[in-house]
């Protein structure tokens, strides 16, 4: 194969994973939101191919969500854990709006696997700013 | 100029290699760096939009197709990512709405000029500006709060909706459904604008958006009661294409206090009196070296001015005064008149003297063109 081809058939990105275990220990997750649109972040679980939401941000919170329960290590199994920050942009100028895309801070921490705390950073292509006045960004994490 | 400059983005967007760029990438010659080399178009100004002075260097590089004059602008705020953000303390409050006087300096930006004059003498500036103290209304503290709230309300039924189309399709594509990061990204993208669109039109048929946002940009707009801006730059001068050839140029360090009085306390209209005090120190060294000693023209200057400005919902009327004083004297006179006749299409005019002790009549008449729509943007050739 040519790394012509090599390049065109690449595959860079591979699912985010939490490791869990059979116990019955709380998996919990932190999400800090460092932005400064409005923003809701909201924890959703996908089971059974049923994406049912769990918990969301405070209004007060801006996006952030302190470390919350999600389940019990052996209920997630093989889930997906989602994550959606919308983010509002009508609080900020239009000159504003792209500098505070490139500017955003999430970071999502995982806790109560058998290998403790785990955090995962938001990544450009997490971001969908398809929608002039909003951003969605979704972060998808595989238990395993 | 603003004429001249709406053709030419015509003409270079009709040509089949551009690339779209985006009107605030250019606003940049507002900088303090610019405006200590005499580049800039007034002297008391407190512009929410600084794409009007971007729009004056374009045309400058475009009409000369030389880089003669050339400037940037950078907001270190924006190459920060910082955990601690939020719409609240980024517009200036807390969650129990007390005021950050302060919060503005965090704005703060710097600059850098390069400006080639007639006699081919390269002058480089650095500056930096910020709003260093302001003042918000109470009455546009709770309403920012009323609407931040609505739109709260907005993005938890974004949500919902976004969980809904979620179920309907079976979820979103993720790495490991596709052989190459190519199908993923179209995969990606694909369910993206089905996405959107889905969000929309329920948002839509439920009538959730009722205005909010329209009211938060309203609201964003608004002008503090009181507002002290601060701007300092320095200028290093080289000649003869000389590296060693180089000498102190300029120095300047002003600042504009801005005062806003609003007689309609129930805040229906945003007609204002609005007060302005200038205040600024110049010291240029531009000694030349050479014989005979009138050749110097070396001076410091202190202006001290002061403009009121009468501004109802199209219409503003203003006055301006400004002191000369130090090795230069003189004053500056001027009155001025602003009309919206459409959205973003104004009708300007200034009368009155500038500080030279002949040749001092200013009279300009002129046309802004609509430069604040943020779908805006130019095409540039490669």
């Amino acid at each position: 194969m040519s790394y012509h081809n090599f390049r065109l058939k690449s595959k860079i990105n591979t699912m985010e994973t939490y490791e869990i275990d059979d116990s019955g220990r709380q998996v919990k997750i932190e999400v800090q939101a460092g932005i400064v649109g409005i923003s809701l972040s909201t924890v959703s679980l996908k089971k059974e191919n049923m994406f049912t939401e769990l918990f969301q941000s405070d209004p007060i919170s801006n996006g952030d969500i302190p470390f919350t329960k999600i389940d019990i290590n052996r209920k997630l199994r093989s889930c997906l854990i989602l994550v959606d920050t919308i983010m509002d942009l009508s609080n900020l100028t239009p000159e504003q709006r792209d500098r505070a895309i490139k500017s955003i801070y999430l970071v999502y921490t995982f806790t109560g696997g058998p290998n403790g705390a785990k955090s995962f950073e938001v990544k450009p292509i997490e971001i969908d700013s398809t929608d002039p006045t909003r951003v969605i960004i979704t972060k998808i994490i595989k238990m395993i | 100029m603003y004429y001249a400059l709406f053709y030419s983005a015509i003409i270079v967007g009709q040509q089949t290699n551009s690339v779209e760029t985006p009107l605030y990438d250019l606003d940049v010659p507002n900088s303090p760096a610019f405006i200590l080399l005499d580049e800039s178009p007034s002297v008391i100004q407190r512009p929410n939009s600084t794409r009007a002075f971007g729009l004056s260097l374009l045309q400058d590089v475009t009409e000369d197709g030389v880089l003669n004059n050339f400037a940037l602008e950078a907001t270190p705020f924006w190459m920060i990512k910082d955990k601690d953000r939020n719409a609240y303390n980024f517009y200036g409050i807390d969650e129990n709405k007390k005021q950050n006087y302060f919060s503005k300096l965090k704005l703060a930006s710097i600059s850098a000029a390069y400006v080639k004059d007639k006699d081919s003498i390269v002058n480089l500036s650095v500056g930096a500006r910020a709003t260093i103290f302001e003042i918000k209304r109470p009455e546009d503290i709770d309403a920012y709060v009323d609407t931040y709230n609505q739109i709260y309300s907005l993005l938890q039924k974004t949500q919902k909706y976004v969980t809904q189309y979620r179920n309907e399709v079976e979820g979103d594509p993720t790495p490991d459904q596709f052989d190459t990061t190519e199908e993923y990204t179209a995969a990606l993208k694909a369910y993206r604008l089905a996405r959107t669109k889905y969000v929309n039109q329920k948002l839509k048929e439920n009538a959730a958006n009722t205005g909010q946002t329209e009211k938060m940009q309203e609201i964003i707009n608004r002008k503090p009661i009181l507002a002290v801006d601060l701007a300092i730059a320095y200028n290093h001068r080289f000649s003869s294409n000389e590296f060693n050839d180089n000498d102190f140029g300029r120095f300047g360090v002003w600042s504009t206090v801005a005062f806003s009085l609003f007689p309609d306390k129930n805040a229906s209209n945003y007609n204002s009196v609005n007060i302005y005090g200038f205040t600024r120190y110049l010291e240029d060294g531009s000694f030349n070296g050479l014989m005979p000693l009138n050749s110097d023209d070396r001076f410091n200057a202190f202006d001290l001015g002061i403009k009121g400005e009468l501004e109802f919902d199209k219409l503003i009327i203003g006055y301006e005064y400004i002191n000369r004083s130090g090795d230069l004297e003189g004053y500056r006179s001027a009155g001025n008149i602003r009309y919206q006749i459409y959205n973003d299409f104004y009708i300007t005019g200034t009368f009155g003297n500038n500080f030279e002790e002949q040749d001092d009549l200013i009279t300009l008449f002129g046309i802004q063109w609509g430069l604040n729509h943020p779908l805006q943007s130019l095409f540039v050739s490669k």
